[in-house]
């Protein structure tokens, strides 16, 4: 049995990486979608975003549409293992009952 | 860090709720196209039949024409979503046109407003129901069409094409807005 992901196990963590896993070919999730996705305000998310950035996970781009700003988040090849990972280990838990 | 048992599946369902969040996000944004074209038919159809009322039929077949080829169109020109072809929704669409046909051809409406009105009903139902499974937004629309439908068959009988065309085509094009945003 592997180990729990201190990082991703937090729920709002865990749903945006979730979220980020299932997105059609690692294709980017804008904020607004991430924040509907994962029921959170903007200050939270954003402090999750950045925490999961920090180790690497995920990939935040900001840029324009127009003159509205816009920021996408995807998964990093690290953040796909760790996020794989982490849900082999809780169903691993859940094996051994 | 001890996870438990308990901890372990309360995780897990919240990675299959992030999924299905997803999902419904992403339904949403694929179906805003084809609520908002439809919305325009309903709009101008409906307003048309006000002014001309004895050329609803006419006025109808293009519709359906302008909004069939514009599904189609829509369906051919966007990227598909991923996922295998889905044959039920054309099997819904065969049954709901039987199902019409049948209730139609026994029940037979009074007025052609009745027509409408059955439609618009018909209409209302499928969305409310596709909604209860697929998203709330989508209820709220069938919902909206179907208060839409009754209020005006009594309210507004005089102009219920013209009602039809505010309420049930607005709804249409106004929840398609509301989808792209999703």
């Amino acid at each position: 049995m592997g180990e729990a992901n201190e990082v991703i196990h937090q729920t709002v963590r865990l749903q945006i990486m979730a979220a980020l896993a299932a997105s059609s070919s690692g294709e980017p999730l804008e904020f607004s979608r991430l924040k509907a996705i994962a029921k959170a305000t903007d200050g939270n998310l954003g402090a999750h975003l950045a925490t999961l950035e920090k180790a690497g996970y995920v990939l935040i781009e900001k840029d324009f549409v127009g003159k509205k700003p816009r920021t996408r988040v995807s998964s990093t090849p690290d953040g796909r293992k760790a996020f794989e990972a982490h849900v082999a280990y809780l169903r691993d838990i859940l094996g051994s009952q | 860090m001890t996870i438990t048992q308990k901890d372990a599946e309360a995780a897990l369902n919240s990675v299959e709720e992030a999924k299905d969040r997803l999902n419904i996000l992403a339904s949403y944004r694929h179906g805003a196209p084809y609520f908002v074209l439809w919305g325009l038919v309903w709009f101008f159809a409906y307003m048309a039949c006000d002014f001309l009322p004895d050329r609803v039929g006419i006025i109808w077949a293009l519709g359906d024409v302008i909004g069939i080829g514009g599904s189609v169109a829509l369906g051919v020109l966007r990227p598909r979503r991923r996922g295998r072809f889905e044959w039920r929704w054309f099997a819904e669409i065969a049954v709901l046109a039987v199902f019409a046909g049948s209730v139609l051809s026994i029940m037979r409406p009074a007025n052609p407003e009745g027509f409408a009105a059955f439609f618009s009903l018909l209409f209302g139902l499928l969305y409310m129901v596709i909604g209860l499974w697929f998203g709330m937004r989508l209820f709220l629309a069938g919902l909206v069409v179907t208060l839409a439908a009754v209020g005006g068959y009594f309210l507004l009988k005089e102009h219920y094409y013209a009602w039809l065309a505010v309420f049930g085509g607005g709804a249409f094009f106004l929840t398609g807005l509301w989808l792209r945003r999703a």
